[in-house]
Parts: C-alpha cells; structure tokens; sequence
C-alpha cells in the first residue's frame, strides 16, 4: 500500500508538469498566433500558430490519460487500468470521429 | 472579423475567468451566454470556444494543485469514465436539439447553477488520518486544523451518474460542469469539499476532451475566438486568484447569482418566443 501510495504521488506531480506544460505552450502558440494576426492580418504563419495552440490545448488532457494508463501498467493495478483505458477508447472514438469528419469528403 | 470583436472576447474571457477562480467555479457559465447573448456569436462557436477555455483552466488549475493530495487520482479516473461518455454523447447528439430546446436546457442550468451559488453547503466528511479509505477515498494534509485527514467515498453510483450528468450539460452547453457535481460530490459521496473541487477541475478537462475535437472537426471552434477566449481566461483566473486571496466573497456570489438568474430568464425568453 505505501509503495503504491509513493508512486501515486510521483505520477501525480508528472501529470502536474505535463498540464504546466501543455497550457503554457497552447498559451504561447495562441499568443503569437492572435499578435501576429493583430500585426499583420491572416497570415499562413498566423494561422499555424493558432491551430497548433489549440491543437496542443486539446491534446494536452489526452496525454494526461494515456500518461496514466502506462503508469497504472506498470503498477499492475489492473482494476484502475481498465478504468482508464475506457476513458481512452471513449476519447479514441471521439478523436477518431472528428479525423473522419475532416478528411475530404468526411 | 474585426478587432474589436476579438478584442471583446479577450476580455469577456478575461471578466469570466476571474469571476470564475473568485467564486470558486470554472467561468463557462459567464462566457457562453456573454459570447452569445452579447457579442452575438452563434451557440454552437460560443459553445466550442468555451470548452477550449475549460480545458485551459482545468489544465491550469490542476497544474497548481498537483502535490498537495487534494486531487483524488483514483476517484477523478472512475468518476471520468461517466463523464466523457456523458461528453461523447453530447457531441454526437447536440446538433439534433432545435435552438429552442437548447436554450430552454441553458435557461434551466443556469437557473440551477444560480441557487446552487447561494446555497451550498460545506460537509467537512473528514476522518481521522487512520482510517482505512478504501479503494477510492483520499488523505489530505488540512490547512485550517494544521493535519492530514481522510475519507471513504459512500455512493459512488450517485457519483457516477451526477458524473454524467455533468460531463453531457458540459458538452451540450460549452460549461465545464464543475459546480453541478461538487456539491453532490459532498454532500452525499462523502467527499470534502476541496479534494472535490480539486478533482473536479482535473475532470473537466478531459471531459471537454470528449466533445470538443468533434466541434472542432464541423468548424465551430473559431480560430480567433479560441485564442483570444483562451488567453483571456487564463489572465483573467490568476488575477481572480490574486485579487480574491482566501477571502469568501459572499456578496459576489449573490450579485452574481442574480446576474445567472438573469441570463436564465433571457434563455427562457429566447425558448418560447
């Protein structure tokens, strides 16, 4: 039980850091992408920048579980791997669904 | 598109934000009808942008409390499986309500939302530290009594649902849905109140996770809108943060809940006339 605890907390403040992370560099994308678009108009380069930020904030809570999922495997605490691996197939179909709703013709 | 409408939806981001970490829920519930309602941005774009400004704050948020115990990993994982599915379903269904019974939905949640303001109780639920807490429940160290204390969670299938509830009203209405399951989180889950709060900011981000590549795939997420919303509210939540300090602003929370019961009454308007 201790060591299990020892190891929730690690991956606690790793998922802490990855949330840091993710945010502050969605904000930084979206920042240069919105300065840019204030300097200069729509830009090929403004435009990046705004869909790799937002692109980024998305992901960012994704990784959070898929983050977890590896950790709770190498816990061998198959109870919560199962719980989060559902979490993931819901947010795989719901990835996959907008990919396919992208795709030309979609 | 012009300046001044993006500029409009930095500060509406930037006022949603700090009202929002000042009383001490996500600022969704200000920002839809504001980007909507206001600045006449369509439903479905003030619903998208909103989600993208939940998952900053819950990423933020999270970020900040991460080591102090308060978020329940465990509790926040299990009670995610309700809440995205709840998500999923209402970004694969929300396109089929008619404007009218997506506006009377709104009317009713923020009417819920503003009593729940002005009502909440706070159940401490704490044990002490050495207790056994189950599969799910959590330890803490408690600032107010100076030591670490415990809980078990009761009723988990209430949680859940209260989950789901909360991850579908978030992806029909762009809210992150915090406020709806917080309270019975703690009043009948046996959850105290911080490490509910806490673990349902970790929550909402990956229930937003849920709907919102869908919008973000039918064009409803506006590339400007977003950054400029996103920014906003993540200015706005740290000086909320850095103004309101521990401080309970009772009066803020019933000014604000009369301004929710306004905007509720608005939505009403909107459904049946």
């Amino acid at each position: 039980m201790k060591a299990s605890d020892r190891s929730l907390d690690r991956l606690e403040l790793g998922l802490g850091r990855l949330l840091q992370a993710g945010v502050l560099t969605s904000a930084a994308c979206l920042a240069v992408g919105l300065v840019g678009w204030f300097a200069a108009g729509e830009t090929a380069w403004s435009t990046s920048a705004l869909t790799i930020g937002l692109i980024i904030l998305m992901a960012t809570p994704i990784l959070r579980v898929i983050v977890s999922l590896v950790a709770y495997v190498r816990m061998r605490d198959w109870f919560f791997v199962m719980t989060i691996h559902t979490v993931f197939v819901l947010l795989a179909i719901t990835v996959w669904m907008a990919w396919a709703k992208m795709q030309p013709g979609g | 598109m012009s300046f001044v409408l993006v500029a409009g939806v930095i500060v509406a981001g930037a006022v949603a934000g700090s009202l929002g970490s000042l009383l001490g829920i996500g600022g969704g519930v200000f920002l839809v009808p504001f980007l909507n309602a206001v600045l006449g941005l369509d439903f479905e774009v003030a619903r998208a942008v909103s989600l993208m400004t939940v998952i900053a704050t819950s990423s933020a948020v999270s970020a900040g409390s991460a080591g102090k115990n308060t978020i329940n990993l465990r509790l926040g994982m299990v009670l995610e499986v309700a809440s995205t599915l709840g998500g999923l379903l209402a970004g694969l269904t929300v396109e089929r309500l008619t404007e009218g019974s997506l506006s009377l939905i709104f009317a009713l949640v923020t009417a819920v939302i503003a009593v729940l303001m002005v009502t909440r109780l706070e159940k401490r639920n704490v044990l002490s530290a050495d207790t056994d807490t189950g599969l799910l429940g959590g330890r803490f160290y408690e600032a107010e009594s100076g030591r670490e204390v415990a809980y078990r969670v009761k009723r988990l299938p209430l949680g859940l649902f209260a989950s789901f509830l909360a991850g579908a009203v978030s992806g029909t209405l762009g809210i992150g849905g915090g406020i709806l399951k917080v309270p019975i989180l703690n009043a009948w889950c046996g959850v105290p109140l911080r490490a509910a709060a806490a673990t349902s900011a970790l929550m909402i981000g990956v229930t937003a996770a849920a709907s919102v590549p869908l919008f973000y795939a039918r064009g409803q997420v506006d590339p400007l809108y977003a950054a400029a919303a996103v920014l906003g509210v993540l200015a706005g939540s740290r000086a909320g943060f850095w103004f309101g300090g521990r401080a309970r602003a009772k009066w803020l929370k019933l000014l604000m809940a009369i301004v929710l019961a306004a905007v509720s009454v608005l939505y009403f308007r909107k459904a049946f006339l």
